[in-house]
């Protein structure tokens, strides 16, 4: 399987591994959510995966967290990800930001913060480092570090759950729907985060439904129906597809 | 006036001893979202353990307390331990599990001391202090102390500590919490363990107070459980308030009612619950239903 590099030649390659999925399903009791998946995401490389609601998405984020039961091949680097829990993924070099947020809502910002790094000691410096870069990245974070996270807004939860991701200093981030329920402001937020985190030479895979933002902040994408990916290419070529213009982008 | 501060005093201590309970009530169900039914019977084993070793081994009391909470917060790991399989997949089935490890160590205790109970001497000798007219059992005193000092530590555990956030993290949202690498697992085995231990307290503390029997969990049980609705289910400080609400209201009904007081005490309960369902300091603290 080729990988494609996005990464410029003359720039140099940030370390990181390649996740290599293959034949990845999804089984609910009889419902089968996602059926044979392939992809990959280069050290670097920022990869969408398109699709209307249950299309699966959500449900191939998890199956990489270990979150559901699942089956095939997915491996991040030299380490076969299937027989790793789902607690120990995040030592593994994945973040995880979930559907809806979901931070910690009795907790303050800046517990939730810290719980990113929850594999670390917490007096070290270089979780003392990584919170002093989360409220740099996200100043609204540092100004409501002592706030309950439940009192904060829908797009303040979202960069706190980006951030909470970013603690644990993951190689590839996993963001399903950062996008969702966000203003068309707040969404450029997000995506020049994304843009900032890709420079930083993070890998991406961004699950989304808002299309136009994920070809944006991409440079490969999936599309997927019904458990399955039906389309794949640069972002460039499927934001000119004619089948996505008019599915996806209601153009 | 006289009688009214005297019957404060008096419900001050038990109450202390039912917030003991409802903190582990409410520290189980927090964490996992289980009302842990084998608590009052926790409670029980907890009591004979601290009263075994302390009148037939002769051990200072605080030594045979803290035996007896080792004992019982292992009794809690294994009670999670045996439970953890239906973890996240069916709480009807764990709560039902939960009564099951309550009637087997009723059981258990019958075997080891027998059906009728015993009483146990107070370990505080000293003449009740007498405080502008008022008479202070000073064991009353101890039992406050005491309970004071473990609501501290608790709070303090779960604010102030990285394992004691994690804790809370898993109550929050436990996929959330797993994704971040907390073992979701020994959080719940934790929190079992400290709300076992908790018992052991109480019922330890109880002993002198009232009759150690296998089926003393009962009343305490059920009361400690009202505390902890009474607060806000899963709220540590509400279930303190909740304790001492209960202990004082008891302790009037005693004082008008007789025989009737535990009726009282239940009514009023119900109507309070009636008015707040959440109870007084309640909060969602549990997204797993």
């Amino acid at each position: 399987m080729n990988e494609p590099r996005t990464v410029p030649a003359e720039k140099e390659t940030p370390p990181g591994d390649t996740l290599t999925v293959e034949g990845l399903s999804v089984h609910y009791g009889g419902v089968r959510a996602v059926r044979s998946v392939d992809f990959t995401v280069a050290p670097g490389q920022a990869v969408g995966i398109i699709g209307a609601n249950g299309a699966g998405k959500t449900s191939t984020l998890k199956a990489l967290m270990g979150l559901v039961p699942r089956s095939g091949r997915i491996r991040f680097g030299d380490t076969d990800m299937t027989a790793v829990r789902a607690r120990d993924v995040v030592r593994h070099g994945i973040g995880y930001v979930p559907e809806g947020r979901h931070v910690f809502p009795g907790l303050t910002v800046e517990r939730n913060l810290l719980l990113g790094a929850y594999t670390r000691p917490w007096r070290s410096g270089r979780t003392r480092r990584a919170l002093g870069e989360a409220y740099e990245l996200f100043p609204v974070l540092g100004e409501m570090r002592g706030r309950l996270a439940g009192a904060l807004s829908g797009g303040q939860q979202q960069m706190l759950a980006v951030g909470r991701a970013l603690m644990a200093e993951p190689r590839l981030l996993l963001l399903d729907e950062p996008s969702m329920g966000l203003s068309p402001k707040l969404v450029e937020d997000i995506l020049a985060v994304l843009r900032r985190l890709r420079e930083e030479g993070l890998s991406l895979l961004l699950v989304e439904q808002n299309a136009k933002l994920t070809f944006e902040a991409t440079s490969d994408c999936l599309v997927m129906e019904n458990g399955e990916v039906v389309m794949t290419g640069t972002s460039a070529e499927l934001r000119d597809d004619v089948r996505v213009r008019r599915i996806y982008l209601g153009l | 006036m006289q009688v009214f501060l005297q019957t404060l005093i008096g419900g001050l201590s038990l109450g202390a001893v039912y917030a003991l309970v409802a903190m582990g009530f409410s520290l189980v169900y927090r964490t996992m979202g289980l009302v842990n039914f084998a608590h009052a019977d926790v409670l029980m084993i907890g009591a004979y353990t601290a009263s075994t070793f302390y009148t037939s081994t002769r051990l200072p009391f605080a030594v045979a307390m803290v035996s007896a909470i080792a004992v019982t917060g292992l009794i809690g790991l294994v009670i999670e331990r045996v439970l953890r399989p239906l973890e996240n997949k069916d709480v009807t089935l764990m709560l039902i599990g939960t009564i099951g490890f309550g009637m087997v160590l009723q059981a258990v205790a019958i075997l080891i001391w027998g059906a009728t109970g015993r009483a146990v001497p107070s370990p505080v000798k000293a003449a009740p202090l007498q405080v502008l007219g008022l008479r202070i059992r000073t064991y009353d005193l101890v039992v406050v102390a005491v309970a004071a000092v473990a609501v501290v530590l608790l709070v303090a555990f779960l604010q102030r500590t990285k394992r004691g956030a994690a804790m809370q993290a898993v109550a929050m949202d436990h996929e959330a919490a797993t994704a971040v690498g907390i073992h979701v697992g020994r959080s719940n085995a934790i929190a079992f363990a400290i709300g076992a231990g908790l018992a052991a307290l109480a019922g330890g503390l109880v002993g002198p107070m009232l009759y150690v029997s296998p089926t003393m969990g009962g009343t305490l049980g059920i009361k400690g459980f009202a505390a902890a609705m009474l607060g806000g289910c899963g709220n540590i400080p509400g279930a303190v308030v909740g304790g001492l609400a209960i202990g004082v209201l008891d302790s009037y009904a005693a004082g008008h009612f007789q025989g009737y007081s535990e009726l009282v005490v239940f009514l009023v309960f119900t109507a309070i619950i009636m008015i707040r369902p959440t109870g007084l300091f309640g909060e969602t603290t549990v997204s797993r239903a």
